[in-house]
């Protein structure tokens, strides 16, 4: 209570605290005005207060130039140089760029020692996969003759036209049957390192297999 | 790694890589180290474009890359530092042209626009794209011997590789006395098979060393220094200082091993072209010794005395004088002033640069706060111990920290290597339909020629560009031109202050 009394300077009661002559004279702040806040950013282009120094043209720098600009060029139309997948809207529209897009796209040779292996193209491990595949059909298969066949001696008094039609038939339910079980094995498609993700539109872009 | 350095990396990669691989990346600029199931999710490309940018921004050596916690899937980490190097390129090109000749030229180039080769496929590029320039006097030998001499001079080196095959994620190591050793290279294979496919250096891949380069540069700033300070011999001089110190030293050590002055005296008598330099040899000495820069120092007075070389005096010294020149560039000869009495005095009270400076009071002041703003000065407060309340109770001590204003000047080098990248596409944008106009006639044209068109058809091609359109290419040119130049120029800088830092 005590402390109140005088925080609010209720002696006098003067107006409010000193004014700014009152405060210079006392020396808390200078006699120079200061500038007001500033609310605007500052320009974007701002205009400059001195010229910069000219460049200086020499034959070394012409050189340089023409080094500089041969680079590019040949970066640009080698097969390091990606550009943006097509879509609809953005198609060539100048014949000129119809004209470059007709250009046969070189690919980057890489040497794949060098790289980590998740960055090797699919072509090469599709064919990897595949050829494993085509193995256990093999032999998938040859045990399914060979039930066919078991199973054929046994009905051996068939005409034999009729045999040939339900080895057919036979064949066709298994291979179905196994299209199907491709279809569900969950474990295998879900352990996928995700490759196949997306994969449709590039199915031609993979690029040649080293 | 700054936001301006990012737009500036995004720009360089844009130019040379595409967007593809700008895209990637960027997302490795801003996000840092990530494994590449990060960068599909994030950057919403399909996942082989990404593997393909990933595989090339690896193949030029900007992203490296590190096995997982699990050793099957990496890390991929950008180099934003690599990505600027591109910028230098023509420079190692044409540094390489003056020392070694065309021949190297063509060959440090072929591997730069490769990032690696193998030495029979270098030689056969060159090879082919010599001849193709009209070079009849090329052979196969002297093509070898010249990226033999590369090797051994240490501009090339090589590539690190991968001894086991097993791993998912390669590790790739060289070992050191590996790098500089000369593959086997048969020339009769070569000619027999210009395919290249098996030839005895299969597998061994050669790549740039630019830090060889960048030692180069850096020697050759120092000579110019002092051969624009002084003169043509006392450049000679340190030239000559620097080779025999190579014979003792480290190359990027901060001070070298004491170099005796009699092998250097020995030297310059051999060499007929340096009779002043020989004259006044001593003089010369004495010259550079004093000189502020401190690049030498006597360290000893056996056999006629010995020199160490204090390269990293010297480069503080250089970024001292690259910030002085800013400042006068910017701010004008006044702020200058102030800028080396803060120098001069390390640390000084606001009042007396004003009393020093020899300005008028108001214009000290004013200059003084717009350098603090523009952080090339620095405020200490130092408290007094006797007052304790009031306006005076802390001194108010001004003073530079070279490295801070190195750091931002560099930034500022790259926010002006931004501007005068967006300017160069803007116009590169607006002007488009006429640039590919342009393009169209003179490929027009190209062909005409090439079917035996006569003159005047070549002329009625030709007038398809108005002279409207005419000046308006011209004046393209002209700018790009100088856009162009700038951006080499202001590598220079950036190359200076790197300098610096790099020996810090």
């Amino acid at each position: 209570m005590a402390g109140r009394g005088r925080g609010r300077g209720g002696r006098g009661g003067a107006t409010r605290t000193f004014n700014r002559e009152q405060l210079s004279q006392m020396g808390i702040t200078s006699n120079e005005t200061l500038p007001g806040p500033v609310t605007q950013p500052p320009p974007l282009y701002p205009l400059m207060d001195r010229k910069p120094v000219p460049l200086t043209q020499s034959p070394e720098m012409d050189y340089l130039l023409i080094l500089r600009q041969d680079f590019i060029d040949r970066m640009q139309i080698s097969g390091s140089y990606l550009k943006m997948p097509e879509s609809k809207s953005n198609q060539a529209e100048q014949t000129i760029d119809k004209l470059v897009a007709q250009l046969p796209r070189v690919k980057e040779k890489f040497v794949w020692k060098l790289f980590p292996s998740e960055l090797r193209p699919k072509a090469m491990a599709k064919r990897v996969r595949k050829k494993v595949q085509e193995d256990v059909n093999v032999e998938k298969r040859l045990e399914v003759l060979e039930k066919i066949e078991e199973k054929s001696d046994d009905v051996e008094e068939k005409p034999k036209n009729d045999d040939e039609d339900d080895e057919m038939e036979q064949i066709d339910e298994i291979e179905e049957d196994e299209e199907m079980d491709e279809g569900t094995d969950y474990a295998n498609n879900y352990f996928d390192n995700g490759e196949n993700y997306e994969d449709e539109d590039d199915a031609l872009e993979d690029g040649p297999i080293y | 790694m700054s936001v301006q350095l990012g737009k500036v990396v995004s720009y360089v990669l844009l130019e040379r890589f595409g967007p593809l691989v700008e895209r990637v990346g960027m997302y490795l600029f801003e996000y840092g180290t990530n494994p590449l199931f990060c960068i599909k999710k994030f950057t919403d490309l399909p996942i082989p474009k990404i593997k393909e940018s990933l595989a090339i921004l690896v193949k030029y050596q900007l992203v490296t890359f590190a096995p997982n916690k699990n050793d099957c899937v990496a890390n991929y980490t950008l180099q934003p530092n690599k990505v600027l190097l591109h910028l230098r390129y023509p420079k190692y090109i044409n540094m390489i042209k003056k020392k070694f000749g065309d021949e190297a030229e063509v060959i440090l180039e072929e591997i730069l626009q490769k990032s690696y080769l193998t030495g029979s496929e270098v030689i056969l590029l060159a090879y082919e794209k010599l001849k193709k320039d009209n070079n009849p006097n090329v052979t196969l030998p002297a093509l070898r011997d010249k990226f033999m001499s590369l090797i051994t001079a240490k501009y090339l080196i090589r590539l690190p590789y991968n001894e086991s095959d097993d791993r998912a994620v390669p590790n790739l190591v060289v070992k050191d006395q590996e790098l500089h050793v000369t593959p086997p290279i048969d020339i009769k294979e070569l000619t027999a098979n210009p395919q290249g496919g098996n030839s005895k250096d299969k597998d061994i891949y050669w790549t740039v060393n630019f830090d060889r380069f960048h030692q180069d540069m850096r020697d050759k700033i120092l000579v110019n220094a002092f051969t624009q300070k002084f003169d043509e011999n006392a450049g000679e001089l340190v030239k000559l200082l620097l080779r025999q110190m190579y014979i003792r030293t480290e190359p990027w050590t901060d001070i070298s091993n004491p170099v005796p002055l009699l092998e250097i005296k020995d030297l310059v008598r051999k060499q007929s072209s340096l009779k002043l330099l020989n004259t006044f040899f001593d003089q010369y000495v004495n010259v550079i010794e004093q000189d502020s820069s401190n690049l030498i120092r006597k360290s000893g007075e056996a056999s006629g005395g010995s020199f160490q070389i204090f390269l990293k005096e010297a480069f503080i010294q250089f970024a001292w004088e690259i910030v002085e020149q800013s400042v006068l560039e910017k701010f004008d000869s006044k702020a200058a002033r102030i800028f080396r009495l803060v120098k001069l005095k390390k640390y000084i009270d606001s009042d007396l640069i004003q009393q020093q400076a020899m300005i008028p009071a108001k214009m000290a002041k004013k200059l003084t706060f717009q350098l603090l703003e523009e952080n090339f000065l620095q405020i200490q407060e130092i408290k007094k111990a006797s007052t304790g309340t009031g306006p005076h109770k802390s001194f108010m001590l001004f003073h530079i920290n070279l490295e801070n204003v190195v750091r931002m000047l560099l930034e500022l080098c790259y926010k002006t290597l931004y501007n005068i990248m967006s300017r160069r596409d803007h116009e590169r944008t607006v002007n488009k339909r006429i640039i590919d106009k342009k393009q169209r006639v003179d490929t027009i044209s190209i062909s005409m020629r090439s079917q035996g068109a006569t003159e005047e058809q070549l002329a009625d091609i030709e007038d398809m560009i108005t002279p409207p359109e005419r000046e308006i290419l011209e004046n393209i040119d002209r700018m790009m031109k100088r856009l162009n130049m700038a951006e080499l120029e202001i590598d220079d800088t950036i190359f200076l202050l790197e300098m610096y830092l790099v020996y810090q």
